[in-house]
């Protein structure tokens, strides 16, 4: 304690020294130091780039309409100029896209200030106008993230001193400060040029219908003198205006609607240029991918969410795999230099896993073996040779798959689905070409006209050409344009292939009615003859679906040391997705599990032991019970177990115990579990599991 | 008449019956004025408006005060002593005994000797909310104050009887009948138009937007917006000037179609190009249709289903095997058409649940997304909850329509109506 200067005694205050930097402190784990974190954080940084271009991208529309309908928006006298977004269902990620808007108005010079401001935060007209303001007269110079410096903004602008008189003297001080050359035309003319004042309302339908429209009232009766704009963000649809804003208000609005696209849309660009990219240093394994892409669709179509739960991944990928993954996974370019960086402990641990494993097992060179099990630097060599060829692999993989998602997309009813992704994740979960959906896809191309099929294969070719590798694939591509020459000389005269059975030769005496109609309907097939074009296209299907295919689209997870580049479902499941009851239940029922004590090891469920805490005992007690629960009965029970003696009457229980029991009851109640019961005297009713809902 | 009021009259048409009102309450140069004067009407009639330009005019020092944004009674009195008392330093005001001791102050300064003050409380409602004599008191401000210069003017959409208050006089602002309009909006005829038509246009207009609204300055939105279109015809020459019903019949498919964006709020432009960034143009379908998560979607009909079904029917309907159908069917189908218009009903989460699962053809386990997919929901206004407090078993009510519940279940194939009893 620091010592006063003053003469009398006395009672000081000592302001608490802020602490400079919050995060340093706060972080309580610092992983720089090992090297699998390090190699998580090159492949991650990498990838939250691509993330944000693509991001960038795809809103790229949406904002360019949005800051020229902002900044050409001419207000009149009466109505609030207003933009409507409709930003489609998930609110976590549209925060990017309004701090985004955000920090293009700053920069593009567009507007003066900009609030975002959330429902939360706006409960009454009060919260709203002063949060508002404060947003609008901060500099937009401060940090972009709204809740850590909410704190420092306070300390330079009271809340009192938020109010719209002050914004207006605000806004005629900075107008007075930038020197207009034109200051005797305070006509329209400058007005629209003025800077706005942009308020955007993250999520609409939450607001308080009351406290919005006292609010858009009181900005409209500023409108004259202050360039209001506003933003809503409408999750659902426009008619979510008229149903939460009166008459009045939305008379005082003119309104205009922007479309965001949806965020399948944004995940599938999401998808198609980061994650399922040759590039991409990890891939994801079909169940793990499938898993993910269907949290999106059932549960949140929430694209961060998604990014998210795959770094989770990617983090426990790197952490489990250890050095040699973090080393081996990563881009192409730095492979050599990081296999050289393998140490012997790291090479074993190669050597341990499955794929690398049957690699050996599979060489028939008995002095491989052992060199392969023995010599680390003939093993480096090889891990390096295996790396080569298991990207060289990959790229087969995705160069094979966009092929036939180019041509099986836009098939009828879509068997193998519309998009990239439905068509990755049933590649790598199995052969795809056994599928009957595969089958089906080539019946269908069966019936392709002549121009299309020229179309498709064409186009096929060229994804070939663009790929940038000319050595891979370079057969295929050869053998395509062959076939292709012949589709585009064949003409339509009919040709037979095979020569015709003598229909007499088979003519048996049929039996049923039904027999001769399907000796019919054979004979109407064998005779039928086909063109030059249907051989040309039978044989072409027939190479690409059957030969090509099946070749290159192998999923790549039987190669060796898949496992370096591959994320595998482990507990993702129940990280990314939480179960509600199981996790409780089990902290209560099995405390071991996650204390991982050795004293409270049960090998029956039933089982109660001493040693664990007084809540995991009154719980498992409480579980034998129905759905009322008489307290005696229970204090009696949990005195048998942790004294290990029978009481015989109240006097007889160790005060302390009973303390410990009435804990542990009340922490019960907190958690939910039990509540005092009105029904009968000195009962608790059970809440969960099988009690009553009473 | 005074010339200054003749002038206003002009520019105001349709009030003059209220400019002699306030004519002979303030009477120009007069020292002593009424205690306190109530205005009432209907929204855009021109109280304030009027009532501002009259004093104004007529030379009074006008104090206009629009009282929501008073949201505390401190901004409320900064601003009125602000503009009663200019002075140079910042005004501080704490509570109504303050604002009247410094009125005696600035009047003992001579303040309110040469023009006469008016202060206007406009859209007065809004200071109940602050506390219940805030308006007693500004009705006994001039008592209070002995400043018998200055006066209180209400301004209010609520009808004097709702406030505790005896003011001195009342003057009501009607609404604007047909005739009076369509005086109204000769005012901004576009001046290459000629009289003739521009009248057949505005009664013609008239006679489709009454009918949705009566607000002014709507209304003269909408009618210039469309004025273009009724002269077409006759500038290309495809009617004559005088054949109203032809024009007629060429300009009302516009003015609803402006009518039904008006409703709403929302111009919609023509231009493809400006709208939006996709490629389709957005039509009121795709405004209409919104995408849920899949697991949102069932919740949602499922709520549908639990509020417009009794629960004693869920057993027949959610069940495989329900039994037999009793045949009551008269009585019930009576019940049911009641019951579809008592709206929807309360229930509670353990239903919900129970429903989901029973429309569901696929497992679900129940983890914590899945539970707030119905947080999200309630988010979305399309749930409500009902209560507060009640955690163990909470209950909500399904605020979606049919026709939302029923697109939404299309897009899954699944049948509503197969589930509901009418």
């Amino acid at each position: 304690m620091d010592s006063t200067v003053s003469v009398s005694r006395g009672c000081f205050a000592f302001p608490a020294t802020v602490k400079g930097k919050k995060a340093k402190a706060n972080s309580p784990l610092n992983f720089d130091s090992e090297g699998w974190y390090r190699g998580f954080k090159d492949v991650w940084d990498n990838n939250i780039k691509q993330l944000d271009n693509v991001e960038g991208g795809v809103i790229e529309t949406l904002m360019q309409d949005l800051t020229s309908y902002i900044s050409s928006s001419t207000e009149n006298d009466t109505q609030i100029p207003a933009a409507a977004i409709l930003t489609g269902i998930n609110l976590p990620d549209h925060g990017s896209l309004f701090s985004r808007l955000k920090s293009r108005l700053h920069n593009e010079g567009i507007a003066s200030g900009v609030a975002i401001l959330r429902s939360t935060d706006c409960i009454t007209v009060k919260n709203t106008v002063e949060r508002c303001i404060s947003h609008l007269m901060e500099s937009p110079l401060d940090s972009e993230d709204e809740f850590d410096e909410e704190e420092e903004r306070q300390i330079d602008l009271k809340r009192s001193q938020c109010t719209l008189p002050n914004l207006s003297k605000w806004v005629e001080n900075l107008n007075s400060r930038s020197p207009s050359p034109s200051k005797k035309k305070k006509t329209n003319l400058q007005r629209s040029n003025q800077k706005k004042l942009v308020v955007i309302l993250r999520d609409f339908e939450t607001f308080n219908p009351n406290t919005l429209s006292a609010f858009i009232q009181i900005l409209s009766g500023y409108q004259p003198k202050l360039p209001f704009i506003l933003v809503f963000g409408i999750a659902t649809t426009l008619s979510a205006i008229d149903e939460v804003l009166p008459h009045s208000s939305i008379s005082r609005l003119s309104l205009k609607a922007f479309q965001a696209q949806p965020s399948v849309y944004f995940l599938n660009n999401t998808l198609n240029k980061v994650f399922l990219t040759p590039d991409c240093p990890f891939q994801l394994s079909g169940k793990l991918f499938k898993f993910f892409t269907q949290v999106f669709l059932f549960y949140d179509f929430s694209v961060n969410r998604f990014i998210q739960g795959v770094k989770y991944c990617v983090m426990e990928h790197y952490r489990v795999g250890g050095t040699p993954t973090s080393l081996l996974c990563c881009p192409e370019a730095l492979l050599k230099g990081r296999v050289d960086q393998l140490a012997h402990d790291d090479i074993e641990h190669i050597r341990r896993l499955g794929s690398f494993r049957s690699y050996v097992e599979s060489t028939k060179d008995k002095q491989k073996q052992i060199k392969l099990l023995s010599d680390d630097t003939f093993t480096k060599k090889e891990i390096l040779k295996l790396m080569t060829e298991l990207r060289l692999r990959i790229k087969e993989f995705y160069l094979a798959l966009s092929l036939l998602h180019h041509i099986v997309a836009q098939l009828p009813q879509y068997p193998l689905g519309k998009q990239l992704r439905e068509l990755y994740a049933v590649a790598m979960s199995k052969d795809i070409w056994v599928t009957a959906e595969y089958k089906e896809c080539k019946q269908l191309l069966g019936f392709l006209s002549k121009d299309e099929l020229v179309e498709k294969t064409k186009s096929m070719i060229d994804i070939l050409v663009e790929s940038g590798d000319s050595s891979l694939m370079k057969d295929e591509e050869k053998q395509l344009k062959n076939l292709l020459i012949a589709v585009e000389d064949a003409g339509v005269s009919k040709v037979t292939r095979s020569p015709m059975k003598s229909p007499m030769k088979n003519l048996t005496p049929v039996k049923s009615r039904s027999e001769l109609r399907q000796k019919v309907v054979e004979l109407g097939i064998g005779k039928k003859s086909k063109t030059a074009y249907e051989l040309a296209r039978e044989d072409l299907l027939n190479y690409v679906m059957d030969e090509m295919v099946p070749a290159k689209l192998r999923s790549f997870t039987q190669a060796p040391l898949w496992e370096i580049v591959t994320l595998v479902e482990s507990e993702a499941r129940y990280r990314v997705v939480p179960r509600i009851r199981a996790p409780i239940h089990t902290a209560l029922n099995n405390p071991a599990h996650y204390l991982m004590c050795e004293c409270c090891k049960i090998v029956d469920d039933d089982e109660i032991l001493p040693s664990m805490p007084d809540l995991c005992i009154a719980y498992k007690l409480h579980l034998e019970s129905g759905s009322l629960i008489n307290m005696y009965d229970w204090l009696q029970s949990f005195n048998v177990l942790v004294s290990g003696k029978q009481a015989e009457d109240e006097e007889d229980i160790d005060l302390k115990i009973q303390a410990r029991f009435t804990q542990a009851v009340s922490e019960m109640e907190f958690l939910g579990f039990v509540k005092s019961s009105k029904k009968k005297a000195d009962h608790v009713a059970r809440l969960t599991w099988g009690g009553s809902t009473t | 008449m005074n010339p200054k009021i003749k002038f206003l009259a002009e520019q105001f048409p349709c009030r003059e019956k209220e400019l002699e009102q306030l004519e002979s309450l303030f009477s120009e140069n007069s020292q002593i004025l009424p205690e306190s004067v109530f205005i009432y009407g209907q929204p855009a009639t021109g109280k304030t408006s009027v009532t501002c330009e009259y004093l104004k005019t007529t030379g009074f020092q006008l104090v206009h005060i629009s009282c929501i944004e008073c949201y505390t009674s401190r901004l409320l009195l900064d601003q009125i002593l602000g503009s009663l008392v200019p002075s140079e330093s910042p005004v501080k005001c704490d509570n109504f005994m303050d604002l009247v001791h410094q009125l005696k102050v600035a009047r003992g300064q001579g303040f309110f000797k040469e023009r006469s003050h008016v202060l206007v409380l406009d859209g007065v409602e809004h200071l109940l909310n602050l506390s219940d004599v805030v308006i007693q008191f500004f009705a006994k401000l001039q008592e209070l104050t002995s400043i018998y210069s200055l006066s209180v003017v209400f301004i209010s959409r609520v009808i004097p009887e709702k406030f505790n208050v005896s003011p001195t006089v009342v003057v009501h602002f009607p609404q604007y009948s047909k005739d009076d309009l369509a005086k109204i909006f000769k005012i901004f005829k576009p001046s290459d138009i000629n009289d003739e038509l521009y009248s057949t246009y505005i009664s013609s207009a008239l006679t489709v937007f009454l009918r949705t609204t009566r607000d002014v300055m709507e209304m003269k939105n909408l009618i210039l917006k469309n004025v273009d279109k009724y002269v077409e015809p006759v500038i290309r020459g495809d009617s004559a000037p005088s054949d109203v019903l032809l024009l007629w019949r060429l300009v009302t498919p516009h003015l609803r179609a402006s009518l039904n964006s008006a409703y709403l709020g929302i111009t919609l432009e023509d231009e493809p190009s400006t709208v939006g960034n996709d490629p389709e143009l957005i039509t009121h379908k795709r405004l209409k249709a919104f995408d849920l998560p899949y697991y949102a979607k069932y919740f949602l009909i499922a709520s549908y289903l639990a509020s417009y079904n009794s629960p004693k029917h869920d057993r027949r309907l959610f069940m495989k095997n329900h039994g037999k159908q009793r045949k009551q069917a008269k009585k019930e189908k009576a019940k049911s058409k009641v019951s579809e218009l008592l709206g929807p009903k309360a229930f509670s989460l353990d239903r919900l649940l129970a429903i989901f699962y029973a429309i569901m053809e696929e497992k679900a386990s129940l983890t914590v997304n899945l539970m707030s997919q119905i947080a999200s929901l309630v988010e979305l206004r399309l749930l409500a909850k009902m209560g507060d407090g009640n955690i163990d078993n909470p209950k909500f009510k399904c605020l979606a329509g049919f026709d939302c519940v029923a697109a939404v279940a299309d897009t899954l194939g699944f049948n509503v109506r197969k589930y509901l009893l009418d």
